[in-house]
């Protein structure tokens, strides 16, 4: 591949990448970084947890999204008698036209490209840990066979910090499974004044499908191309180390309010975040910049926090705020 | 350049590296700049800090050795600025990426080119490669890196070069301040060498006598260049002391006088010489007593001796001479003799306490003039102003010509001294002077002849009589329990903690604690002296 070519990738990556972002935006208002957040874990081949008060637009968010995306799109809503076999499907007896009667599975609503697990801390942690596990291994495994999940396989997850009575939280070991956790705050006046002319109108907005299956896969694999350089790499990895209060490199607020760091697939997050970041900003390389921008969404649900912070009410985006004030850059 | 470097993208990596290395270059040319102004800080230091100390010389010693130790602070700072700059200092091309990418804004892009084309190579990286060449082409070493003097550096080099520039014009400082702020030895002011020379004319005329002595030293130390105001303070001191024992003598030699002449009043043609007794007036009782005796005027000069021949005349009771010349007196020419020579005695005894007291007098005159020279000693020396106040204070002794005795907080009057006495004394007849007569030690608060509160502390920890309840429990034994000798130990602790605090408490300030114990003691030492 020639330098004129990569320079071709990387353009109709970004070309790919606006089309989408700005289809989406005629319904969804005020949440662009939301937006770029998803199509990051997307690209990146990660999943996504979104987390916003009821009623802000998440779940009208991921719907947008499996419209513009020509994708085969299943919605679940999580609640407490949600089976396993409710998502991954189930095995039942089908009789063929010679009367025969022999065993099928029938696939559940996880076998779509696009997957929207609403409300996910409302089901039991079996049903819980049936669809992260699917996350994990892009794969099903039923009546003794195993069925692989059509590619992208890509699950938004949402929660609700609110109303927490008669929910399951989820463990820390799957919260791991999520590339990255996204924040859906209030909308501004300004959006708000959009939101409601764009949504009391006769007509609702109309998105179109404007990418479909093989480009993604193809802008998935431009996002992977993006090489990164020893330092940056080393950046990403002394972030990481400065969660953990056990490390030397750990920052002073780290040793006092956090149990448990990030995980190595906290980095590879970073990392792999900062090249769709470096793409979209039209550069061939990573910086220090790109893993900064992601680290808040692609740490913030790996850092487990010990009492005194919750006592302290301090949260990890402000520990990792004063992890991203204190780590050097290298020189 | 490695072999891997030239093998990629040879003349985009080319490029890139050249202009790292036009980078490197100027910083490292900064970082020699640096160091070569920080060391001329040092000298620039160095210079400041020797003009300044010439300047003040031995003239202000605090200025002195406050411009050493920041001198040598200033040094300290400098030197770790260097060592600073010297260890932290990273070399290389990576550093000169990391450099050039922060001042022109190419978020990591040269700093990544440069391992691209250190590291193994790709369509992505060869890319990468060619756009940081592209990037690095138009970029300016010169821009990027700036050949500029901190101002970690700078600033401090200017205030070193003003610093210098202000010392190198000051004036050295005089040596008759030099001296008086050292402290070495203070000159002593015209005023002062008038009132040393009154003093020394007063002492001519005295007899050799241990007051007027110490006084003579005194005076000698005051006027000697190279003697430290630490010694001139306690030459003072002692002379001080020396007058009020001298004062103190005086009056009880008139008290004794008083007594004397109180006595002799009930005597056959003794009355005249009694009454100048009780006058105080040695002199003329002695003259009276010789017209009475009809000795020759001859014999009268003859008859004051020097203060060391009169030492034997002391042994014996000036009263019973008296006695025996005036009963010899109304006697027959048998005893005239004998009443002659007696006569002659007392004459001789009263002339010689006429002397003492005279010379008494001239030492007791002097207490003023050395309290005046105390003051200004003390004012000009470094002296904490605790210490002069109590040096200043008057002494606390009872004068001897009232018994009144002027004290910090007020004056003790004799009357109010003599109402603390629990039994009648010889000296309660009419007078607590008798601690004024010269019975009593010296006043403790100056002076060699005090005891330390330590002695004293000592004394008071003397072992009481055992109590009648326990020597009826003699024949038992006991053992102390473990609450007991723990109440023991933490005693002796507490007792060593007092006494170390009472061992560093100045003089003039006794603990509140002690004071009582203080008290006692020197009761306990008057009553001993009955």
């Amino acid at each position: 591949m020639s330098t004129v070519a990569v320079d071709r990738q990387i353009e109709q990556f970004r070309e790919n990448f606006r089309v989408v972002r700005d289809e989406v935006s005629r319904v969804i208002v005020g949440n662009d970084r939301n937006i770029v957040g998803i199509m990051t874990c997307l690209l990146a081949r990660g999943h996504v947890l979104l987390e916003g008060i009821p009623g802000i637009g998440k779940t009208k968010l991921v719907q947008t999204l499996a419209d513009v995306l020509h994708l085969k799109f299943s919605r679940i809503q999580f609640t407490p008698d949600l089976m396993p076999g409710d998502i991954i499907g189930t095995t039942v007896v089908r009789e063929d036209e010679a009367g025969r009667k022999h065993m099928q599975f029938q696939r559940g609503p996880i076998f779509a490209n696009l997957v929207l697990a609403d409300e996910i801390n409302r089901a039991t942690p079996k049903t819980q840990s049936a669809l992260l596990e699917a996350m994990q291994e892009n794969s099903v495994s039923a009546g003794g066979q195993t069925h692989p999940l059509e590619q992208p396989f890509f699950v938004l997850a949402t929660m609700n910090p609110l109303e927490m009575e008669g929910t399951y939280m989820l463990p820390e070991a799957q919260l791991d499974r999520f590339f990255f956790k996204l924040k859906m705050g209030f909308p501004p006046a300004d959006a708000l004044h959009d939101i409601i002319e764009r949504t009391t109108r006769a007509q609702d907005p109309v998105v179109e499908r404007v990418l479909g299956q093989g480009q993604i896969l193809e802008m998935r694999d431009t996002a992977r191309s993006v090489p990164v350089a020893r330092p940056i790499q080393q950046y990403a990895i002394d972030l990481t180390l400065a969660t953990h209060p056990e490390s030397e490199r750990a920052t002073e607020m780290t040793r006092k309010y956090v149990r448990f760091g990030s995980s190595p697939r906290g980095t590879q997050a970073l990392i792999l975040g900062a090249k769709v970041n470096a793409l979209l900003s039209d550069r061939l390389h990573v910086s220090c910049e790109d893993i900064r921008s992601v680290a808040l969404d692609a740490l913030r649900h790996r850092i487990l926090l010990n009492f005194d912070a919750e006592a302290d009410k301090v949260d990890a985006d402000a520990i990792l705020s004063d992890v991203l004030h204190r780590v050097k850059e290298p020189e | 350049m490695t072999q891997s470097e030239q093998s990629a993208a040879p003349g985009a990596a080319q490029a890139l590296l050249r202009l790292l290395g036009q980078v490197d270059r100027r910083l490292r040319l900064n970082q020699t700049i640096s160091s070569a102004l920080i060391l001329a800080g040092l000298v620039l230091l160095a210079l400041s800090a020797w003009r300044l100390l010439a300047v003040f010389n031995r003239a202000a010693p605090v200025a002195s050795a406050l411009v050493a130790l920041l001198a040598l602070l200033a040094a300290t700072g400098l030197l770790f600025l260097l060592g600073h700059g010297l260890l932290t200092h990273r070399r290389g091309l990576g550093r000169a990426a990391a450099q050039a990418d922060r001042r022109a804004g190419l978020q990591d892009e040269l700093l990544s080119a440069l391992h691209f084309v250190r590291g193994p190579h790709g369509p992505w990286t060869d890319a990468q490669i060619e756009r940081a060449a592209r990037r690095a082409q138009r970029l300016e070493p010169a821009r990027l890196a700036r050949l500029h003097v901190p101002a970690r550096v700078l600033v401090p080099l200017a205030a070193l070069a003003v610093l210098l520039a202000v010392a190198w014009r000051l004036e050295p400082m005089t040596a008759s301040v030099d001296q008086a702020a050292l402290g070495a030895g203070t000159d002593l002011t015209p005023e002062e060498q008038a009132q040393v020379r009154a003093l020394q004319a007063l002492l001519a005329q005295a007899p050799d006598t241990p007051s007027a002595r110490t006084l003579r030293q005194a005076l000698e130390t005051l006027e000697q260049r190279d003697a430290a105001d630490a010694d001139k303070r306690r030459a003072l001191a002692q002379a001080q002391e020396a007058a009020e024992q001298s004062k103190l003598d005086a009056a009880s030699a008139r008290e004794g006088m008083y007594q004397l002449g109180q006595r002799l009043r009930a005597q056959a043609g003794m009355e005249e010489v009694a009454q100048a007794l009780t006058q105080g007036d040695a002199r003329k009782a002695a003259e009276l007593l010789e017209r009475a005796a009809g000795l020759p005027a001859g014999e009268r000069g003859a008859g004051a001796p020097a203060a060391g021949a009169a030492q034997p005349a002391r042994e014996k009771d000036l009263e019973k001479l008296l006695q025996e010349a005036a009963q010899a007196g109304g006697k027959g020419d048998a005893d005239a003799l004998s009443s002659s020579a007696a006569m002659k005695e007392a004459v001789d005894r009263l002339n010689q306490i006429a002397s003492e007291l005279e010379v008494q007098g001239t030492v007791g005159n002097s207490s003023k003039l050395l309290q005046q020279l105390q003051l200004s000693v003390a004012q000009r020396s470094t002296m904490s102003a605790s210490r002069f106040a109590q040096q200043a204070a008057q002494n606390s002794t009872p004068g001897s010509e009232s018994g009144d005795t002027v004290m910090p907080g007020g004056k003790m009057f004799r009357s109010g001294a003599v109402a603390q006495e629990s039994e009648r004394s010889e000296q309660q007849e009419g007078s607590k002077s008798g601690d004024a007569q010269g019975e009593s030690v010296a006043d403790p608060l100056l002076g060699a002849k005090a005891t330390p509160l330590e002695v004293q502390l000592k004394q008071e920890a003397l072992p009481q009589p055992a109590e009648p309840e326990e020597k009826a429990g003699e024949a038992w034994f006991y053992a102390e329990s473990k609450e007991q000798k723990s109440a023991l130990e933490a005693r002796a602790v507490q007792a060593r903690a007092a006494f170390a605090q009472a061992e560093t408490t100045p003089p003039a300030a006794i603990a509140v604690r002690h004071r009582h114990t203080v008290k006692e003691y020197f009761m306990n030492l008057r009553e001993g002296a009955k």
